[in-house]
C-alpha cells in the first residue's frame, strides 16, 4: 500500500510537468504579444524589446519553459501582466476562499446526498423514492448561475435573510454553498442510491437477515459499508465538478475567489495568471484523484494495488 | 437498435423528455419564422415591462420583447449543443477506432493525450481554450466539444477492443477486406449503440456549459439572445424586474432536464448494460 502510494505520488511529477507544457506552449500561441499586453497600447518599440528581454521571450521556446518550471518549483510564477503582482500571491489570497468554498460545498453534498440516497433505496417505490429522483433530476438540469440568482432574488431580496454578495461572514457563505452543491449533492444522492439498491439485492444481505440480524444493522453494517465504495469515486469526482462549479458561483456572489481572479484574467487577457490558476487547480485535481484512489484501496479490501 | 423504440415509448420519463426536446426543436426551427414577433425590436418607454397580457413574458431592460427573444435563441442553445456534440464525436470516435484496433504505440499515443485532457476539470478546461481561441457563441460550444472527446474515445476504444478480435471482423479480413473497410463496416457499426448514449446522456451538459460560458461573458456576446447570456442580462435587474432573469432560466432548465430524462431513457433502451 504504501509502495502504491508513493509511486503514485512520484507519477504525478511527469503528469504536472506534461500539464504545464501545454498550458505554456498552448497560451504563447494565443493572439497577443504579452510585452505589448503588459505595456499597454501606447508602448514603444524600445520598451517592448526591453520587456521581452526582462520576461525572456527573446529566447527559445524550451529555454522559456524550462525557466519557467524551475521558477514554479521555487514558487514563483512570474508577476501578473495587469497588476504587475506576483502571480503566487494573488492565487494564495484567492485559492483560500475557494477551498473554504468548495469544501463546505462538497461536505454538504455528501451528508445530504447520501442521506437522501439511502432513503430513496430502502424505501423504493414509495413518496420518498419519488421525492428523492425529482431532487436528483433537479439538481443535475439547474443551471447554477441560475439557481444562485434565484436563491438571492428570494433570500436576499424579497426575504432579506441572507447578504446579496460578499465574503467574510458566515451569513455570506450560506447562499452559495447551497448554490454550488446542489450539483455533486444529486450526482452523490444518485449513486448511493444505485449503490445501495444492489447491495440490499446481494446473497450476503440476505444471509444477514436471515440468521436475525434487525433491519437497522443489517443497513449500517452490511450495506452502508459496502455501498459506500462506489459512492467515494463520485464524492471525489464532484470535487472537479465544484472547482470548475466556483467559478460561476463566485461570479453570481461577486466572492474574491479563484473563479473571479482566473475569469477576470481571461477577460483582460492576462495570461501570467491564467496559467498559474489553471496549473494550480490541475495539481489539486491530481492530487484529489490520488485521494480518492487510495481511499477506495481502504475501503474495500478486495482492492489490492501490486 | 431494433427494440430501442418500443422500449423507448413504454418509458414514459423518456417519452416526456422526447417531447419536450421536440417542441423546442421545432420552436428553433420555425418559431422565427412563423412568429410577427420581432426579437430585436425595442419599445424604450416599455422598458422591463413585467410579464402581462400585451407581451405574455414582458420586455427585457432594452425595451425588447422576452418571448421573442426566448423562442429566437432556441436555435442558438441547440446549436451550441450540436456543435459541441459533433466535435466531441468526430474526433474522439476515430482515434477511440485507431487506438483499440491497432493497440500498440498508437493507442499508448491516444490515451496519454486524452489523459492529459482528463487532468483538469472539464469546464475550467473550456475555459482555457476560450482563453486562448477568443470568446464567441461557436468557439465555446467548439470548446465544450473538446473537453468532450476524451469521453468518445474511452467508450469507443473499449467497445472496439471488444468487437477486434470476433470472428466476423477476422472473416472479413480473410475475404480480403482492409482495415479501413473492417473498421467502417464491421467495427463501427457495432459501437454505435454506446456512441450514441453517449452523445445523448451528454447534450444536457453541454447545453449547460455552453449556457455557463455565456452568462460568464466568454460565449455568446450581446445581442444573440442565447438563453444563458440572457440570465446574464436580468442579473442588473433582480431588484425590480427579476422575470428578466427568470424566464430565460425557467427555458433553460426545462430543455435541459427533458435532454437528461431523454438521455437516461436512450441509455436504457439502447444499451442495459450502461444503465445504473
Amino acid at each position: 500500500m504504501t509502495a502504491y502510494v508513493l509511486r503514485r505520488i512520484l507519477a504525478l511529477i511527469p503528469l504536472l510537468l506534461a500539464v504545464s507544457a501545454l498550458v505554456f506552449v498552448a497560451l504563447r500561441f494565443a493572439p497577443g504579444d504579452p510585452a505589448v499586453l503588459m505595456l499597454g497600447q501606447d508602448a514603444t518599440p524600445a520598451g517592448i524589446a526591453q520587456v521581452r528581454h526582462e520576461l525572456g521571450l527573446d529566447r527559445p521556446l524550451l529555454a522559456q519553459y524550462v525557466a519557467f518550471v524551475g521558477g514554479a518549483v521555487e514558487g514563483n510564477l512570474g508577476r501578473s501582466f495587469e497588476t504587475k503582482r506576483p502571480v503566487t500571491g494573488e492565487l494564495g489570497r484567492t485559492f483560500r476562499v475557494t477551498v473554504v468554498l468548495a469544501t463546505l460545498s462538497v461536505a454538504v453534498a455528501t451528508i445530504i446526498g447520501m442521506s437522501v440516497g439511502c432513503l430513496s433505496a430502502l424505501r423504493r417505490y414509495s413518496w420518498i423514492d419519488y421525492l428523492a429522483r425529482g431532487i436528483v433530476l433537479g439538481g443535475v438540469s439547474i443551471p447554477i448561475f441560475w439557481l444562485g440568482l434565484l436563491l438571492i432574488s428570494w433570500f436576499a431580496i424579497k426575504f432579506p435573510i441572507f447578504p446579496v454578495s460578499g465574503w467574510g461572514t458566515p451569513q455570506q457563505v450560506v447562499l452559495p454553498v447551497i448554490t454550488l452543491a446542489a450539483f455533486p449533492l444529486a450526482a452523490i444522492a444518485r449513486m448511493t442510491r444505485s449503490s445501495v439498491l444492489e447491495v440490499v439485492a446481494s446473497d450476503y444481505v440476505r444471509t444477514a437477515h436471515s440468521k436475525g440480524l434487525g433491519t437497522a444493522r443489517v443497513v449500517a453494517r452490511h450495506v452502508l459499508r459496502n455501498a459506500l465504495v462506489p459512492v467515494t469515486t463520485v464524492i471525489g469526482l464532484q470535487f472537479g465538478a465544484v472547482l470548475a462549479g466556483a467559478v460561476l458561483t463566485e461570479s453570481v456572489f461577486a466572492l474574491p475567489g479563484l473563479g473571479t481572479l482566473l475569469l477576470t484574467a481571461v477577460l483582460a487577457r492576462d495570461y501570467a495568471i491564467i496559467r498559474g490558476a489553471i496549473l494550480l487547480v490541475a495539481g489539486v485535481f491530481a492530487v484529489i484523484n490520488l485521494a480518492v484512489d487510495v481511499a477506495y484501496a481502504y475501503l474495500d479490501p478486495r482492492i489490492r494495488y501490486a | 437498435m431494433r427494440q430501442m423504440w418500443p422500449r423507448l415509448r413504454r418509458d414514459r420519463a423518456a417519452a416526456a423528455g422526447l417531447v419536450v426536446v421536440g417542441l423546442v426543436v421545432v420552436m428553433a426551427a420555425v418559431g422565427p419564422f412563423v412568429s410577427s414577433l420581432n426579437p430585436s425590436a425595442q419599445i424604450l418607454a416599455q422598458r422591463a415591462a413585467p410579464p402581462g397580457t400585451a407581451e405574455w413574458f414582458g420586455r427585457d431592460a432594452l425595451g425588447r420583447d422576452m418571448l421573442a427573444r426566448v423562442v429566437d435563441g432556441a436555435r442558438f442553445t441547440l446549436g451550441g449543443a450540436a456543435v459541441a456534440t459533433a466535435i466531441g464525436l468526430c474526433i474522439g470516435t476515430p482515434f477511440g477506432m485507431l487506438a483499440g484496433y491497432y493497440g500498440g504505440w498508437s493507442d499508448g499515443l491516444v490515451m496519454r493525450f486524452t489523459d492529459l485532457l482528463l487532468a483538469f476539470p472539464y469546464f475550467l478546461l473550456a475555459i482555457l481554450i476560450v482563453a486562448i481561441v477568443g470568446s464567441g457563441l461557436w468557439t465555446a460550444a467548439a470548446a465544450v466539444g473538446i473537453t468532450k472527446m476524451p469521453q468518445y474515445v474511452r467508450v469507443v476504444r473499449g467497445a472496439v477492443l471488444q468487437v477486434r478480435r470476433q470472428e466476423y471482423v477476422e472473416a472479413a479480413h480473410a475475404i480480403g477486406a482492409s482495415d479501413l473497410r473492417a473498421m467502417r463496416q464491421h467495427v463501427l457499426a457495432n459501437v454505435m449503440a454506446p456512441i450514441i448514449v453517449l452523445a445523448t446522456v451528454g447534450l444536457g451538459g453541454d447545453v449547460l456549459a455552453i449556457a455557463g460560458l455565456s452568462f460568464l461573458g466568454l460565449g455568446a456576446q450581446p445581442p444573440v439572445p442565447e438563453w444563458g447570456l440572457m440570465v446574464s442580462d436580468g442579473r442588473n435587474y433582480l431588484f425590480d424586474a427579476p422575470h428578466i432573469m427568470v424566464i430565460p432560466g425557467v427555458f433553460l432548465m426545462t430543455l435541459v432536464l427533458a435532454l437528461n430524462l431523454l438521455g437516461d431513457g436512450l441509455r436504457d433502451a439502447l444499451d442495459p448494460r450502461l444503465s445504473r
